[in-house]
């Protein structure tokens, strides 16, 4: 990692060094200027030589789409014909060992291997006996063959189309055929989450980005429109077996092609080279010494690239997903900045970068700069913030009122754990916002203090509650004038507590940690999720208005105009008619197939389509709650085109209206289609609609779950129609026509009881045939479960994006990765608590499941057997099994189906067999396990398209005859105590609070732990640099006090050791030096005194040489003295201060390590500098211990905070250490730094002393700068010269 | 001095941007056009769409509109969400001809339809229009555009 980290920097380095100084920058302008001129001109070129060369051109161009085109059929063919011979493979293994052939057949098709196909296997004389379970294009007879063996072919059925082939396999004698048929296309459309699109059509299309045609016939004639072009599919026999047809391309759509692809490239460029500047000028960006130019250059760039961005279309040019489309989010803001929720992302991005710098900028200008000189002027701005806090409260909860009012998305609706990718990105958008915002909240709070209170970095409780309260009332009072305040006035003391809060960590520190980044996070989520969380319950709330325009939107025009388009795109369009003419068609395909494309089918109305024949008689028809006429003979003669049929009743309000349309061709009526709604607010959403069948397109259920309302319609104050299981009383009634409305909308909120539960109502009044209607539209409010639900539905996901910031952070700056004693005992208690919690929680699902399944299955035996008892009993009454399965269902109101062998003789919802959505062949699985097992009963989930339902089957003897009688989920509902949606709300919610508890308690619990050890590790480490002056206080009881005790004892005794040593040390040196010292001076004191002594002889007896004698006496002493003051001199250089031992470190660095040894002590160290770091040349222990000495003498003196602070001069590092300690007496003030002074009973009075004869002979200095009752203030000098 | 003006000027220009912009753009899209024919409105409406003027079209839209546009939208949206939809659809549907076949001017329900011919991916392609209004106190609103 190390090594990485250093190739990284280099390659950085080399870039940046690259790129210093104007010139070169200018230089990239001018290339990237260059290059797009280049670029325009390469395009231009382009063109003119595609209008010169076209004909060439298309033709290659035409080539390279036959090619894609059919190297896609090819990918489809080798598919089917690898998992053929793979098939026959294992077939001719397993039947081998089987004694069963045609069991054995079943069994190995319905492999999961071959869940992809549709097989079906004949016997030599082409007569069905075995199909897989993912069959749908068999027959009962293979005879004739739909194509030669072993070629393959497109296979068309009702619904879709196949590729197919057809293969004969050799087992003992016989042989057998093989029918595997691949699904490629479907004819019907769905729109639901169930609905599995397969359209080689769609996807042929968006590769070769050209509207496709393809033909699944072979016989299909080219096209002779000169526009298009076409081309022959072949089968691996090469034999034709379709025709594809392509719009050619056009010049004109070419050259815009090229055009658009240079003006990409140089969009991209520009992007490019923008980075490169912003790059470029990274060093004079640091070396901006201005935080306001600094904040001023950034937001200038981030606002020029991302206003580039948004003009090239980047990144949504190269996207089309539901991230770019503006109905899932798009808001007024900023000319289009958010149109969508990936634009919303990124411009979410920048903000948030921007409100980050802000806030690290107002940071530094609280803690160092100096605030105004003139008070009139500070508290004019602090005004102006005081205004501006409450209108940004206000502007974050319009920005996530917009999140959820300017959005399709319904954050809460659906019971997904796991959003989308849209929703997960505006769940994103929502993080960053709260955090942006938090981050500009909370940086005017430190800017309004600052303006009203500057008190040099000292932090006041007093001013604190000053500018909360400031802060409180402006905001409160915004609250209270305001007409629309947007939130209420639980967000608003939250969200306020919460930045109040974190003003008070930060004021109080004066610096930002890491972990409060962390805690804006966590509070940025929260309090996001809270106001998406209301205002999301008043979207539901609102919700019920489109309810009712929903309601009102359906008028006589609407149906018709629907009704008309629907038939209209049938018979005008002649590929249609050609289609309606055809002998062979499935004409109850055919409707539905019209009527899955319809609005019908997307608005979810009761209606149908029907296609009859020229005398009136169905030919096939589809219908979902309005019967359509079986026969129309009567009709006919009394319209020439088109009629409507208007069945509506005026008094409940029930619109019926169906149209008839004739297709006339050579003046003769050829068809008749027909299609017809039936509105009724009674069956609104889709009731009548199985699951499958649902659409998401909807608006009823686009919004609201349509359980959670009640409708009620009145014509003339009288109760028609209502939704729901409850109606108003008189009372309520009288309430809702009391109710005073809207002058122009004519419409109001109401609230209405119905059991225990208050529902709001919305009531809307118009008119309709000169009757006056009134829609009344109720919703009950959420439950607790929901709440908590869709609090850590958002919360967790949060979460989980906050902890990828970090990590990414953390391995940033983590060299190398090690775990602290407490992470580590943190991690075992998560480990430890959270997975058997999981578990239990998956536990507990699993179980839910299957009792759900348990009771699920009961309910749909319950109804088999009181269906079998019924048509039993009918039956008795001579009545055939058709007529009495009818009977039955007509009684019971239960759907069933029931089999003779493996062919389905009856069913209530026939028309979905007939159609051929449903397979009309048993379920090879229950064909397996009741013929060959010999089961009696079987369940199993079957499935339509991919909605998953329960199935129970059961044999069952009717005079005589084994039917097999199948009663399931999909048709018939099957209510259980709570849904499995429902379980996964409730155990989510649940365990997710669980989970929050756990990790809360175990950081508690495991700091509570490890902070004695944390202490003690602190402790050691100031021991090692020196300081014996530790001490820990604690409360801890037991093994730990004694821990704790036993090494406070052992540092007093290692003091006190050390005390004595010193003195032994220094008592035993001065006895050896002494002795050293009387030698060395006894060795000149003799030839002295003999000298002297000489010297008097001569001067006694007078003798003659006494003169020059005298001058020799005195050389001789004055050299002895010499030595003697040699011998002094010596002396004093042994008493002298120990070498200096000078090394190159940071200084900053250095007084953050040894405030780190004080992190558990009561006193907070903070360190301010200009600079991130000051490289120094000095003795960095003798520094060390200079500096412990001052800090360990403020804890003494019961300061609880230094702050140690750096100011640089010409020659010189000032260092000033404040604190706010009981500090020194005037009287001692004088005598600090003399030796041998301490006010403290265990001193030596050395500190001080050494430290001032330390910095002395480094040519520092240290000074008493002030002290009085509120603190001491030392300054410390030493000589700096810049590395 | 200029530091701490820059930043309150910074904030100032933030809100503004916030909520006059807000209200600037509210103001673009006040809906309705007081009229007492809603003929004259179907002409202004069969115009707008005529010449994809969104900003002229969004002018009979609010929050009661309901839209069914080609690519799977439908729905009510709010006047923002219905200008950039808009926007989008006539980016990727270039009208080449659009003109009502069908204008009723009931007083309760007026509506009108016609066919819009457009271009998209260079072929030339056409859809059904019903449009329908409202009266919402003095002013006429659309109260469902469908384009299918």
């Amino acid at each position: 990692m190390d090594n990485k980290s250093d190739v990284n920097k280099l390659i950085l380095n080399f870039i940046g060094k690259f790129l210093e100084g104007d010139g070169k920058i200018f230089s990239i302008v001018f290339f990237v200027i260059v290059l797009l001129i280049i670029i325009g001109i390469i395009a231009e070129n382009k063109v003119n030589d595609v209008k010169k060369n076209w004909e060439i051109y298309i033709t290659n161009e035409l080539n390279d789409i036959q090619n894609t085109v059919t190297r896609e059929f090819k990918i489809k063919e080798d598919y089917l014909i690898k998992n053929l011979n793979k098939l026959n493979f294992s077939l001719l293994r397993e039947l081998s060992k089987s004694r069963e052939t045609y069991k054995a057949f079943i069994k190995e098709i319905n492999k999961k291997d071959y869940d992809d196909f549709s097989i079906e296997i004949y016997a030599p004389n082409g007569k069905l006996i075995g199909w897989n379970k993912s069959s749908q294009a068999f027959h009962n007879e293979l005879f004739p063959l739909a194509s030669l063996v072993g070629e393959t072919f497109f296979l068309e059925k009702d619904l879709v189309y196949c590729f197919s082939i057809i293969d004969t396999f050799h087992f003992q004698s016989d042989e057998f055929y093989i029918f595997l048929s691949l699904l490629i296309e479907k004819k019907y459309k769905l729109h639901n989450k169930f609905y599995e699109e397969i359209s080689i059509i769609n996807y042929i299309s968006n590769k070769i980005q050209t509207e496709t045609i393809v033909d699944f016939n072979p016989f299909t004639l080219p096209s002779s429109d000169g526009r298009k072009y076409s081309f022959e599919i072949t089968n691996n026999k090469n034999k034709k077996i379709g025709l594809v047809t392509i719009d050619k391309p056009t010049i004109k759509n070419r050259i815009n092609e090229i055009k658009n692809f240079s003006s990409s490239i140089q969009s991209l460029i520009v992007l490019f080279g923008l980075i490169i500047i912003g790059f470029g000028l990274r060093k004079d960006y640091k070396n901006l010494k201005s935080y306001y130019a600094k904040f001023l250059f950034l937001l200038f760039y981030l606002l020029l690239f991302r206003v580039l961005l948004f003009f090239f279309s980047i990144p949504s040019k190269f996207l089309n997903s539901a991230i770019t489309d503006p109905a899932n989010f798009s808001s007024a803001f900023s000319f289009g900045l958010v149109k969508s929720p990936l634009e919303f992302l990124i411009t979410n991005i920048f903000v948030t970068i921007s409100a980050l710098q802000f806030f690290r900028y107002s940071l530094k200008f609280f803690s160092k700069e100096k605030g105004f000189n003139s008070k009139f002027i500070s508290y004019f701005f602090a005004i102006i913030i005081l205004i501006l806090f409450p209108l940004i409260l206000r502007a974050f909860a319009a920005s996530m009122q917009s999140v959820v009012f300017d959005s399709k998305l319904r954050y809460f609706k659906d019971f997904e754990i796991l959003p989308d990718f849209t929703v997960l990105t505006m769940h994103v958008n929502i993080l960053l916002l709260g955090t942006s915002f938090l981050f500009i909240l909370i940086s005017l709070s430190l800017l309004l203090k600052k303006l009203c209170l500057d008190r040099d970095d000292h932090f006041v409780l007093r001013d604190f509650i000053v500018v909360s309260l400031l802060l409180s009332f402006s905001s409160l009072s915004l609250y209270y004038i305001s007409k629309n305040p947007l939130y209420n006035i639980v967000n608003l003391l939250v969200l306020l507590i919460t930045i109040l809060w974190i003003f008070y960590l930060i004021s109080k520190q004066q610096k930002v940690h890491t972990k409060y980044y962390l805690i804006i996070l966590i509070f940025a989520s929260l309090n996001s999720v809270i106001l998406l969380n209301y205002f999301d319950a008043l979207r539901e709330k609102e919700s019920i208005k489109n309810i009712a325009f929903e309601i009102n939107r359906f008028n006589n025009p609407l149906i018709t105009f629907y009704l008309n388009e629907n038939i209209n795109q049938i018979i005008s369009d002649q590929s249609e008619r050609n289609i309606l003419l055809r002998k062979d068609i499935n004409f109850n395909s055919l409707a539905f197939i019209y009527w899955s494309k319809s609005n019908l089918h997307q608005e979810e109305l009761n209606s149908f389509i029907t296609i009859y024949d020229r005398n009136g008689k169905v030919l096939g028809g589809f219908k979902v709650g309005f019967d359509f006429r079986e026969n129309i003979k009567q009709l006919l003669s009394k319209f020439n085109d088109v009629v409507l049929i208007d069945a509506s009743n005026q008094d409940s309000l029930i619109k019926k209206i169906s149209t008839y349309s004739k297709y006339v061709e050579q003046g003769a009526t050829q068809l008749v289609v027909s299609s017809g709604i039936n509105f009724q607010v009674a069956e609104l959403g889709g009731l009548r609609f199985p699951e499958f069948l649902k659409s998401e397109l909807n608006i009823i259920n686009q919004y609201i779950k349509i359980e959670k309302i009640k409708i009620f319609q009145f014509r003339e104050r009288e109760l028609v129609q209502y939704y729901g299981d409850v109606y108003p009383n008189r009372e309520q009634i009288k309430h809702l026509f009391e109710l005073k409305l809207d002058s122009v909308f004519n419409d109001g909120w109401t609230t209405l009881e119905f059991g225990d539960e208050y529902y709001a109502a919305y009531v809307i009044k118009t008119s309709d045939n000169n009757s006056e209607i009134t829609n009344v539209v109720t919703i009950a409010g959420n439950k607790f479960s929901w709440s908590l639900f869709n609090f850590f539905k958002v919360f967790i996901i949060h979460s989980i994006f906050i902890f990828i910031i970090l990590l990414f952070i953390s391995l940033s700056r983590i060299k190398k990765f090690s775990m602290s004693f407490k992470s580590k005992l943190l991690l075992l208690f998560l480990v430890i608590s959270i997975l058997p919690t999981t578990f239990l929680g998956l536990y507990n699902r699993k179980v839910l499941d299957e009792r759900a399944a348990i009771n699920i299955t009961n309910d749909l035996k319950q109804k088999a057997s009181l269906v079998e008892n019924n048509i039993y009993s009918s039956m008795n009454k001579n009545i055939d099994i058709d007529e009495s399965a009818k009977k039955v269902h007509k009684s019971l109101n239960i759907f069933f189906n029931l089999y003779e062998s493996s062919d389905l003789v009856f069913s209530s919802d026939q028309q979905y067999y007939d159609t051929g959505l449903l397979n009309e062949k048993l379920n090879s699985l229950v064909y397996y396990a009741i013929n060959y097992d010999k089961f009696r009963e079987y369940h199993t989930i079957e499935k339509i398209e991919s909605y998953p339902f329960y199935s129970y089957y059961k044999v069952i003897n009717l005079n005589g005859k084994q039917y097999i009688l199948n009663v399931n989920q999909a048709f018939n509902k099957s209510y259980n105590v709570m849904s499995s949606s429902e379980f996964d709300i409730v155990l989510f919610g649940v365990y997710s609070l669980t989970i929050v508890i756990i990790i809360f308690s175990s950081t508690l619990l495991a700091n509570q732990i490890s902070s004695p050890i944390q202490r003690l590790t602190k402790a050691t480490e100031a021991i090692g640099k020196g300081d014996l002056n530790v001490k820990i206080e604690h409360n801890e009881k037991g093994e730990l006090k004694e821990l704790l005790d036993g090494f406070n004892k052992m540092t007093d005794e290692l003091k006190k050791n050390q005390i004595e040593l010193a003195e032994y040390e220094r008592e035993s040196a001065w006895k050896a030096m002494a002795k050293q010292v009387a030698h060395e001076i006894k060795n000149p004191l003799t030839p002295l005194k003999l000298t002297i002594q000489q010297l008097i002889v001569t001067f006694k007896e007078r003798r003659e040489d006494y003169d020059k004698f005298f001058e020799k006496v005195s050389s001789t002493l004055l050299n002895q003295i010499d030595d003697l003051n040699q011998i002094a001199s010596e002396f004093s250089r042994f008493a002298k201060m120990p070498s200096l031992k000078m090394e190159m470190f940071d200084l900053i660095k250095l007084l953050n390590e040894l405030s780190a040894i004080y992190l558990n002590e009561k006193i907070k160290i903070v360190i301010n500098s200009d600079n991130d770091e000051y490289l120094i040349e000095n003795d960095k222990s003798q520094l060390s211990r200079i500096f412990i000495n001052l800090i360990r003498n403020s804890i003494q003196a019961e300061a609880s905070s230094i702050t140690i602070s750096i100011i640089k001069t010409d020659h010189n590092l000032e260092i000033y250490i404040e604190d706010n300690g009981k500090g020194i007496n005037q009287e001692y003030q004088d005598k600090i730094f003399s030796e041998n002074f301490s006010t403290k009973k265990q001193g030596m009075g050395l500190g001080l002393k050494i430290a001032k004869k330390f910095l002395t002979v480094i040519n520092g200095d240290i000074v008493l700068v002030k002290s009085s009752t509120e603190g001491t203030t030392f300054k410390i000098i030493l000589p700096y010269v810049k590395v | 001095m200029i530091k701490i003006c820059t930043f309150i000027s910074l904030l100032l220009i933030y809100s503004y941007v916030i909520f006059a912009q807000n209200e600037k753009l509210i103001q673009n899209f006040k809906p309705g056009i007081k009229s007492d024919s809603n003929h004259i409105v179907m002409s202004e409406i069969e115009e707008s769409i005529k010449n994809s003027d969104v900003i002229k079209l969004t002018k009979f839209i609010n929050s009661k509109t309901y839209f069914s546009l080609m690519g799977n939208i439908s729905g009510y949206y709010t006047t923002n969400q219905a200008f950039y939809l808009l926007e989008d659809f006539f980016k990727i549907y270039k009208v080449q001809s659009f003109k009502f076949s069908q204008v009723n001017s009931f007083e309760d329900n007026p509506y009108a339809t016609g066919t819009l011919y457009y271009e998209n991916r260079g072929r030339r392609n056409k859809a059904q229009v019903y449009i329908s209004l409202k009266r919402v106190g003095e002013n006429w609103i659309i109260s469902q555009m469908s384009i299918n």
